[in-house]
């Protein structure tokens, strides 16, 4: 093997290595990791089953909240969404019928939320404002009306 | 014959080879600096 043949080797192989180690920190000593939860839940009777039988915003510690949300052709429940800025919002979702997604443009929050799991995201917001939520996962035929916001003030 | 080719192939200069993968390598490390600034700009 050449000089030159040996060098980009080299330097290919450690930027893999680099990038894995990166991106291997984040996800298991930094919790960044994509979201994967794996709770079930029986998807007929998610109005039966604490917590979605109470879909909401709720305070569950100092400058901590979660939203338990269920989302179904073509709406987020619960809709209009206020949180604290810098809270620690937690998201507890999952759906009532077909696969959808959810997406918060700005912010690193996107995910689907399929029948039958119960997803789970965290996020802080830390700039006051109005966020667009929508399904970023097709739907059906009103799949481009399936959005409303959060109000982070 | 076996060791002619062997030679003939070591001739070859490689600076041109070397030249393009360091350019694609330049393009996916600055591709992925950008996407991993992007997402820490998000947290």
């Amino acid at each position: 093997m050449g000089k030159l043949e040996e060098t980009w080797m080299i330097v290919s192989v450690s930027i893999l290595v680099i990038f894995m180690a990166i991106v291997g920190y984040q996800t298991f000593a930094l919790g960044m990791g994509p979201p994967s939860n794996k709770d079930i839940i029986d998807p007929q009777k998610v109005d039966e089953q604490a917590p979605f039988d109470e879909p909401g915003v709720f305070e569950v510690g100092e400058n901590k909240y979660e939203v338990v949300m269920t989302l179904e052709t073509f709406a987020f429940n619960p809709g209009d969404i206020e949180v604290p800025v810098g809270a620690e919002v937690e998201f507890i979702m999952t759906s009532k019928d077909v696969s959808h997604g959810i997406q918060i443009p700005g912010t690193n929050l996107n995910a689907m939320v399929l029948p039958g799991h119960i997803q789970r995201i965290t996020q802080v917001f830390n700039e006051p404002g109005e966020y667009l939520i929508l399904c970023n996962e097709y739907c059906g035929i009103g799949h481009q009306a399936m959005f409303t916001k959060i109000t982070v003030k | 014959m076996a060791s002619a080719k062997k030679n003939t192939h070591q001739d070859h200069s490689a600076k041109g080879t070397i030249a393009s993968v360091s350019i694609v390598a330049i393009v996916i490390v600055l591709m992925w600096i950008g996407v991993f600034s992007l997402y820490m700009a998000r947290i």
